[in-house]
Order: structure tokens, then sequence, then C-alpha cells
């Protein structure tokens, strides 16, 4: 009884421990005072409204959700028959290529912009441009897409597959009636991570970014070097809202299809 | 003209690296018949039905699907259908799209795939699944399914790989009489991989006794169990007394008193006798037979229902004999001396 409650307790501390920076901001975006404050000082909407008229904010949402969508796009498309081949082929130098795709999870962020950067020099004569900063989030967010997929490959086995190929179905009928329904919630797992990890992502950012490309998180950063007030809370809120509508999203689909299975 | 054999292999092998799975292995296999390979876990047997199934490709020689040159052909090209150990069965999809599956990927019609899955439902015994998911069925019907999943497809040939392995010793019974039943009715080959020597008696019209990557022997149930080339087999089949001989100057063994001619040879040769060809004499005379008999003593005595399990020793052997339960043993003792005796046929002196 006593160790249920403390694990109640323990579990609901956790969550507060997760959550309450993000509910301190959320309610510091409301604040009327001109600073950072909390508890907030009156209610008001007017650090959003100035967020929305700042069209240069929007155009940074938008970027960024594209740069996100795309890199996130690429690496799925990359990172799920590389995964399925790293789980089902025994190769020499296969750990030595798992190890280094998920290099770029230990390198410092800063010295993988850095290094990324003079990369792209030697190659292309404008290496902040906009495919080239694709490709670096690319690197980011591909780990991830491997990461959660061979984890689900390895998980599922081979024989469901050999069985789509014993009833007629070549490789790709075989991959996309069989293997792909059944991997899905690794790669939509792993394609929150990957969005995310684009999505916040600075230090590469920064480096590989064209004076016109600002991704929301470059821009704040910019933002807060030389004033902090609850605009940026605000813009902070708007991003968490957002994730929070995709997550909700998301996980409806993921739900519905849970139910059907089961 | 046409081969009497959906299946030819031929000097077929399987290299992992630098260890051979199957080693040089030739085996035809006819149209319609239950043929069961038959070895215990790393004998090949599983390597063997996946070289068919296409799952892997063989490293040496030719393997002939229906009269046609297969070595190379893709799983999705072969006209088998297997029946997997663990079913395999596709966990997203409803009992109905699990059977429909083949058929889809044939093209075949909406209309005419419902009335075909329909039936084999109804042939089954399925049609209260047919909407479920496979977790929601029991293991039997499970396999139901995923035998149903396969004959939709009319292979020429259905490959099973130890169906019954995962089912309790009473529906594994009822699945063995079931597929018996299911081969007389569709006719086609039959090829059957299980490390049960009693399942592959039971059910099949050939056994192939694999060891270590190659064919032990090839034969009917009555042959292999009857007839075994060698002792491995022996010992494998049924219940066997193998014993070790000692190798005489004069091309001869000796076992049990008795001496019997192989030739000069460096080979070793195991005395091989099957329980039930064991006659057990409580008097300690010798008779007057033609018959081989040896001096034994009594150890153990079993009952098991529908015989009775007598552990004697002989010549510092031990030896089981199976005695009917009707044989009166109630007034044996445990160290008691008495006699064996077996008919000169039953015996059998083996690599």
């Amino acid at each position: 009884m006593i160790g249920k409650v403390a694990s109640r307790l323990v579990i609901f501390m956790l969550f507060l421990f997760l959550a309450l920076p993000l509910i301190v901001l959320i309610a510091t975006s409301f604040t009327e005072a001109g600073y950072l404050s909390f508890p907030p000082e009156g209610f008001t909407f007017k650090w959003y409204l100035e967020v929305l008229r700042d069209t240069s904010y929007l155009d940074s949402f938008a970027f960024s959700f594209y740069l996100a969508l795309l890199a996130t796009a690429i690496s799925i498309v990359i990172g799920v028959p590389t995964a399925q081949i790293l789980a089902r082929h025994d190769f020499f130098g296969k750990r030595l290529i798992e190890m280094f795709l998920s290099s770029s999870l230990l390198l410092p962020q800063i010295v993988f912009g850095v290094a990324l950067l003079q990369f792209f020099s030697y190659f292309v004569a404008k290496p902040q441009s906009f495919w080239v900063l694709t490709l670096g989030h690319i690197v980011l967010t591909l780990p991830y897409i491997i990461r959660t997929c061979l984890a689900s490959f390895i998980g599922l086995g081979k024989s469901l597959e050999e069985a789509g190929q014993d009833l007629g179905a070549n490789r790709i009928k075989t991959f996309v009636f069989i293997t792909l329904p059944l991997i899905k919630p690794s790669v939509i797992a792993g394609g929150l991570f990957a969005f995310a990890i684009s999505w916040i992502n600075v230090e590469v950012t920064i480096f590989l970014s064209a004076s016109n490309q600002m991704a929301l998180p470059v821009k704040m950063f910019n933002y807060v070097q030389y004033n902090v007030d609850p605009m940026i809370a605000a813009v902070s809120a708007l991003t968490i809202y957002l994730a929070f509508i995709l997550i909700v999203i998301i996980d409806y689909f993921v739900e519905l299809e849970n139910i059907a299975a089961n | 003209m046409t081969s009497p054999y959906i299946i030819e292999m031929k000097n077929v092998s399987k290299i992992y690296g630098q260890h051979p799975a199957v080693d040089n292995i030739s085996l035809d296999i006819y149209q319609g018949e239950f043929l069961s390979i038959l070895g215990p876990s790393g004998c090949g047997k599983t390597t063997t039905l996946r070289m068919i199934a296409g799952f892997e490709y063989i490293s040496k020689g030719t393997i002939m699907l229906d009269g046609k040159e297969a070595s190379h052909v893709p799983p999705y090209q072969r006209p088998v259908n297997t029946v997997f150990q663990n079913y395999a069965l596709f966990p997203h999809m409803t009992i109905f799209n699990n059977i429909a599956f083949g058929l889809k990927r044939k093209g075949m019609k909406k209309q005419e795939i419902k009335e075909e899955v329909d039936e084999m439902l109804e042939t089954m015994g399925l049609e209260e699944h047919r909407d479920k998911y496979p977790t929601q069925l029991s293991g039997g019907q499970q396999q139901r399914v995923a035998l149903a999943r396969a004959l939709i497809n009319k292979p020429k040939v259905l490959l099973l790989d130890e169906p019954l392995a995962a089912l309790d010793l009473k529906l594994r019974k009822k699945m063995q009489f079931e597929l018996k039943r299911l081969h007389k009715q569709v006719g086609i080959t039959f090829i059957f991989v299980t490390h049960d020597q009693e399942e592959a008696l039971v059910l099949s019209d050939r056994i192939v006794v694999m060891r270590e990557g190659e064919i032990e022997q090839v034969g009917t149930s009555e042959e292999i169990y009857k007839d075994p080339l060698t002792s491995y087999v022996a010992q494998f089949i049924g219940d066997a007394n193998v014993l070790p001989t000692k190798k005489n100057n004069d091309g001869t063994v000796s076992a049990l008193g008795y001496d019997f001619p192989v030739g000069k040879t460096e080979e070793d040769y195991h005395f091989i006798i099957r329980p039930e060809h064991i006659e057990l004499h409580l008097s300690q005379n010798k008779n007057e037979t033609d018959m081989y008999q040896a001096p034994i003593t009594i150890t153990e005595i079993t009952y098991a229902g529908s015989k009775q399990i007598v552990e004697v020793e002989c010549m510092d052997q031990t030896i089981y004999i199976h005695c009917s339960p009707e044989q009166t043993l109630s007034n044996a003792n445990i160290g008691q001396k008495a006699m064996m005796m077996w008919k000169k046929e039953h015996h059998k002196i083996l690599k």
C-alpha cells in the first residue's frame, strides 16, 4: 500500500520535473509585464499577436517546418532500407557502418557544424545554401530513423517477410504489404524524433544557413542575444503547441491501428 | 514423357563460410508423395527445405522443380508454398486477408478471391474466425490458417517446417491425422521436416534420415524401421539397443558371446537389436532352440501400460527388453538371473 503510494508519488514528481519548465514557459508567455516574469502578471495575448504580426517569425516557422519535414522524409527514405539491410544481412564492416551512422549522436554538434561547413566549402562555391543545410540536417536525423527501425526489424524477424515472398509477393510488394505496416510505429516514432531534432537544431543550422534563411531556433538564438522579453516565450510556447498537436494527431492514427490489430 | 519426380536435387550443397550445412545430397521426390525429412537439430533438414522453397540459394549442385531448373528462381516464382514452424501469419491482417494474400498477388478478381477463400475457410473449419486476427486464435487454429494460406495457391509442393512442434501432444496427434487426410484430398507432394521420428513414421510414404548435412538413408517407414542401414538410423528411429562390438583378427566381431562375420575392416561395428525383438525367459537354463540366447541379470522392471520395460545386464552391457503386459513377471526379482533370446533375423551388425 505504502509502496504503491510512493511509486505513484515518484511518477508524479517525475512528470512534474519534465513538465514544469514547459508550464512556466507557457505561463510566462501570457504575462502583461514587459519582461519575463513568473508567476505572470495579468493575462494578455499581446505577445502572441506581436509574433503573428512579425512576418519574419512566421517565415521562420514555415522555413523550419519545411526543413524539418524534408530532412525527416529523406531520412526515412534512406534510413528504413538501410536499417533493413543492417538487420537482415551480415557482411564485413557492418558494426563499423552501424557505429559510423550513429556518430553524429556522439559528436558535439557545434564541432559538427564547423566540420560540415569546412567539408562543403571544398566542394561547392556557396556552402551556405538550402540543400547543404538539408544535407546537414539529414546527417543529424538519419541515426534516429535507423536506430528505431533497426530494433523493429530485428524484433520482427525474417519469417514474415519470407512468408510474403513464399506467397508470391516480390521484394517490393513484400515490403509494402508486410514489412512497412508492421514497422510503421517505429518509423513514426523515429520520424517524430528526427523532426524534433531538426526543428530545434541551432549549432549545425547556424553554420550552414544563408543570410536569407532563418530557421526558427537560429532566429530565437539571435533574438535572445540582445533582448529577452515575453515575446520569445510566446514563440517557444507556439512550438510547444505545435509539437503537442502533432503528437496528438499521430497518436490518434497509431492508436486507431492498434485497436484494429487487436 | 513426364518425369515421375516433382523435385530432383543433384549433388546439392549449402555452405556457410567454411561449414557445409548440407553436404552433397541427391534426392528425387515423387509427384504426390508424403516425404518426411527427419533428423536432429542441425542436421541440415531445415536448410534442405529452405533451399527447395528458395529462401536459401544452393552453393553447389542443381535443383529441378517440376522439370525446370530452379536453382536461382526466387521464392515468389516457385510453385511451392510453405507452412512455417511458427506459422508466420501476418499479424496485421484478418484471417480472410491472410488466406487471400497469395491469390491477391496473382491478380485474381475480388469476387473470385472471396469465393475461393470462403470455400477454403469452410474446408478448414475456420468460417467463424474469418474476420478475426491471428493473435485471437489458438495454436491449432493458427496452424490451420497457415495450411489454408499455403494450400489455396494450389502449389505443386507443400513444404512443412516442423509445423506441429508447437502444439501439445493431443492436438499434435489430431493434426497428424488431419494432415494425412488433407494430403490424400489435395493430392500434391508434401515435404515434411521433423525431428520427431514417430511423427515421420506415422505420416510418411517415404522418410529421409539426415545426419550432419548428409542423407543417411531414404526409404519407406517400414524399410527404415526394419532395415536400418546404419546404427545411427536404428538408434534414431524407434527404440534400439546399440552395443559396441569387439573386433577379432579373423574378420569377425563379437557381441553377447557370439561372433559375427563382417570381413576385414578398420571400421567399428555395432550390435543392434530392438527391445521388442527380445524374449525374456525367467529360467536360467539354455533352451534347445536355434534362437540366439544370452544369460542376463534383471536390474529393473517398469510397467508402462502397453508394455513392460525390463532393464537387464548382460556381459556388462545394459539392455532394454519390451515384454507384453500379459507376460507374468510378478515373480521376477531384481537381481534375478534369467535368459534372453532372439531370432537371428532380428539383430543387425551395422557401422
